[in-house]
């Protein structure tokens, strides 16, 4: 869907984006990963053609974007910007409109459909007539986000969409979003620096360092098997939390111990929940010692075990995903 | 206080009429140029906007308008544009420009970059980012920067008055020029109205401009298309013969209502500032001034004096004015004096103050010049402590005669004389030289008469059509009621006198009033 070869942005003589290259497969998601300033915020604008490539060639279905006319190509790629940028004049109902209106939508289709969207990513259709100063950092971010959606367009670019936020509601908002129909369909570019987000949301991940790719691959890939020091340490702060994260419960039934002796409770999980989600869930539940069983696609039990099985399983996969990404 | 607002409105109403008459005229040359400011600094503003390597010259180049002194810039016009509305109307309109392109571009500039960058983001082209995104925030800064021109248009407007564009400002300059506070008012009172009320009406049009942008501009550009090609055609039009007087001339009993009737002149007459209505006659906006027969710029704008042959106007003979205290002292002062007397002629006295005006020489260097042509000797320098103070009022004339009179007694009466030049009007110099703090000033027999004695209207009347009697009337009176002494006149009368352009005088044969009057008569 996108195809990005050779890119480079100069200014001066500084290559603040130097010679990367990367796909996105339509439906995928892909995080643009790094420390502030180097240079994901540039390489997304590439993308839109809000910036000009100094070197390289940018493709969207494959088309050179700049065979293009650039306002037309970004009526169809959704776009959340960084500092959020709500029009201060324009009401909520209005920043939405803003794409429908420019392709010339109806109104009624346009009202419509800002009020599916609006629901969707929980605002309440009575904030349609306030203006952005009358919301909150978080809610501002919602409407942005609203405003990139409402064309349904096939390619979304978002920068740091969430940055705004306070941690807990930053994870609330992740989970809605990761859930919504329109975030799981469309080909996606985000851009964050944080690696927890960067692990729940991509399919992909690149990792960008002083305008080059790191590395760049699934979450597993980076942090199972690091290309270099560099890749290791950038998600040594949360690893333990992040490794529970990429991997799913259907990752530990190689080696996980089946226990079946009576337990009060029991908690069931499909086999794509991550071990993060399945032992926070344990966690949660009033009961410590309790049942876990993971169900196929149909529901049909696989397995039924405990935390401490689930836990000594984990050390186990790990080791051997570590040992087999090494040799491969 | 109270009283003098009663003054005040009682002369309103008397003058309700003409009151109106001025707002309309006011009122409608402001907002004919505040429209085209509109316009074009909104234009220009957003072009420097987005090429913002002409934003500094742009608002440098309109901001020298803002610095030009609103006479100087109605003046350097008439050449182009002449007198009357559309001069006015493109000074005010250049006055305008200034707080509306700066707005408009501080406005658009100050929208934050996030912002616009989301416009384009979205796909909005270039336009439709100004128009949707830009202009509207940048709305309040613009209506702040129209509002301001608005009233500076307002103030300014009042001067357009002096070019005969008419407005508020006929009211105000008269009464300046008549010491009238009421009719000073009864301009000034509806000017300020106006500016209030329409910095309301601006307001209120910001307030809703969303539903108001579509009409109000199509009424602007429309009514700009129709209003000013119209009055340029009518400014191109023939005119009639016509008479350019400065307000206070055209509003005094002794000005040109005296002279109308005397003469029977029957002309259009419009009002224009003193500064300006020499480039007006000989810019050929108006055909006849009304001026001073010695001013220089009679010579500077070859322009002819009529002859006053009804002698309506009060001959002003100059002659040096001393304190009798000094006179005393020194007896000798007669007789220097009598080496100048009756030697400088009316052209011989123009010449000079054209040297001065229009050449900027010094009015020393052009006294002892003059003082050197008709054999009198300037080398002599005396030290010492000054022994006689020389005054002088406020103009021209009086510096270079002040100057004269210096060299003279240091020259032929050995005293050494200190120049206390510029000391103000006639009243101050008549009190300098009451109190002793000068000895002399150059002044003129008929401010002597008006000014100094003001004589019940019967003696006035008997001795006025005669130079010789309203001296020896004068010096007789000055003598008995101040001890002031008048010495010999020095030979020209800087009187009012009618003036047109030297070749047009010529060509309608034209040497006096009178035959002015025939002329018109036989139009
Ligand atoms: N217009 C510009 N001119 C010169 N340098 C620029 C320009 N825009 C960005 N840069 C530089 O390019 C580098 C990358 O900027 P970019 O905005 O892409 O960073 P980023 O990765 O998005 O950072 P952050 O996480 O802080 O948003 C920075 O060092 C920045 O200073
Ligand atoms: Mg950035």
């Amino acid at each position: 869907m996108i195809e990005v070869s050779g890119v480079t942005k100069a200014y001066g003589d500084k290559n603040v984006v130097n010679n990367i290259s990367f796909k996105v497969e339509e439906g995928e998601t892909l995080v643009l990963l790094g420390t502030s300033g180097c240079g994901k915020t540039t390489t997304l604008k590439m993308l839109n053609s809000l910036i000009e490539p100094t070197n390289g060639v940018v493709k969207i279905d494959k088309k050179d974007i700049t065979s293009e006319d650039p306002t037309q190509l970004r009526r169809k790629i959704g776009y959340v910007i960084q500092d959020i940028g709500l029009f201060p004049h324009y009401t909520v109902e209005q920043n939405i409109a803003v794409v429908p209106r420019l392709l010339k939508w109806d109104k009624a289709q346009i009202k419509k459909r800002s009020e599916e969207l609006l629901e969707v990513l929980g605002l309440s259709s009575s904030w349609m007539k306030r203006f952005p100063n009358e919301l909150s950092g978080g809610q501002q971010q919602r409407v942005g986000i609203a405003r990139a959606l409402i064309a349904d367009p096939p390619v979304i670019l978002m920068d740091e969409p969430f940055g705004a936020l306070d941690p807990i509601t930053r994870k609330q908002i992740r989970d809605e979003f990761k859930n919504i129909e329109a975030f799981i369909s469309k080909t996606i570019v985000l851009v964050t620096h944080d690696v927890v987000e960067a692990v729940e949301l991509g399919d992909k991940i690149c990792l960008l360092h002083d305008g080059a790719i790191v590395q760049m691959g699934t979450p597993k890939d980076l942090i199972f098997s690091p290309k270099n020091d560099f890749v290791k340490r950038f998600f040594d702060n949360q690893r333990f939390m992040i490794e529970l994260m990429v991997m799913t419960l259907e990752d530990m039934i190689p080696v996980l111990e089946s226990r079946n002796d009576q337990k009060p409770e029991k908690l069931q999980f499909t086999k794509e929940t991550s071990l993060f989600n399945a032992l926070e869930c344990v966690e949660e539940s009033v009961e410590n010692d309790i049942a876990i069983e993971i169900v196929n696609e149909n529901k049909k039990p696989m397995i039924s075990t405990d935390r401490e099985a689930l836990l000594r399983a984990f050390y186990g996969t790990k080791d051997i995903l570590s040992k087999n990404r090494a040799t491969a | 206080m109270i009283d003098s607002l009663r003054g005040v409105i009682a002369f309103m109403i008397d003058n309700q009429e003409e009151i109106w008459k001025q707002t309309l005229e006011h009122l409608w040359i402001t907002v004919v140029a505040l429209g085209v400011a509109v316009i074009v600094g909104l234009l220009l503003g957003v072009i420097i906007s987005r090429y913002e390597r002409l934003a500094g010259p742009v608002i440098g180049t309109v901001g020298i308008f803002q610095i030009i002194p609103s006479i100087a810039l109605l003046g350097f016009m008439i050449p182009f544009l002449g007198i009357g509305v559309v001069p006015a109307i493109v000074a005010l309109f250049l006055y305008g420009l200034l707080p509306i392109v700066r707005n408009t571009f501080t406005g658009i500039n100050s929208v934050k970059p996030s912002i616009k960058e989301a416009a384009r983001g979205m796909g909005m082209s270039n336009t439709q980012i100004l128009t949707r995104v830009e202009l509207p925030l940048a709305m309040p800064v613009i209506f702040a920067g129209i509002r301001t021109a608005f009233v500076i248009n307002v103030g300014v407007a009042t001067l357009c008055a002096l070019i005969a564009a008419g407005g508020l400002g006929e009211f105000i300059f008269r009464g300046i020029a008549l010491n009238n506070v009421n009719m000073i008012f009864a301009g000034a009172i509806p000017a300020a109205i106006l500016a209030i009320f329409f910095d309301a009406l601006l307001g209120t049009i910001q307030k809703y401009i969303k539903q108001l942008i579509k009409p109000v501009l199509i009424t602007v550009i429309l009514g700009i298309f129709i209003i000013v090609p119209y009055f340029f055609v009518q400014s191109m039009a023939e005119r009639s013969f016509r008479g350019g007087f400065p307000s206070e001339f055209m509003q005094r009993a002794d000005g040109y209502e005296g002279l109308e009737k005397l003469y029977n002149l029957d002309m259009e007459t419009v009002e224009l500032e003193i500064g300006l209505m020499y480039q007006a006659v000989k810019n050929k906006d108006v055909d006849v001034i009304s001026g001073f027969s010695t001013d220089g710029r009679i010579k500077a704008y070859n322009l002819r004096n009529l002859i006053d042959d009804k002698h309506y106007f009060p001959p002003y003979y100059a002659a040096p004015m001393v304190r009798g205290a000094t006179l005393r002292k020194y007896p000798e002062l007669n007789e220097v004096f009598e080496r100048i007397a009756g030697k400088i002629s009316d052209e011989q006295m123009a010449k000079m103050n054209y040297e001065v005006d229009q050449n900027k020489k010094a009015p020393k260097a052009v006294a002892k010049a003059y003082l050197n042509e008709i054999g009198l000797k300037t080398d002599v320098q005396l030290d010492g402590d000054p022994v006689i103070v020389v005054g002088s009022k406020n103009f021209t004339e009086n510096f270079i005669l002040a100057e004269m009179f210096a060299y003279l007694i240091e020259n032929y009466a050995n005293l050494k004389v200190e120049l206390k030049l510029g000391f103000g009007g006639t009243k101050l110099n008549i009190d300098a030289l009451a109190n002793g703090d000068i000895d002399l000033y150059p002044e003129y027999t008929g401010t002597g008469l008006l000014v100094l004695i003001n004589p019940r209207e019967e003696i006035r009347k008997s001795i006025i059509d005669d130079k010789d009697k309203v001296y020896d009337f004068v010096k007789e009176e000055s003598r008995k009621q101040y001890d002031f002494e008048w010495l010999q006149p020095l030979g020209f009368n800087n009187t009012f006198a009618l003036m047109m352009r030297e070749e047009h005088a010529r060509q309608l044969n034209i040497q006096s009033i009178s035959d002015l009057s025939k002329y018109l008569e036989n139009l």
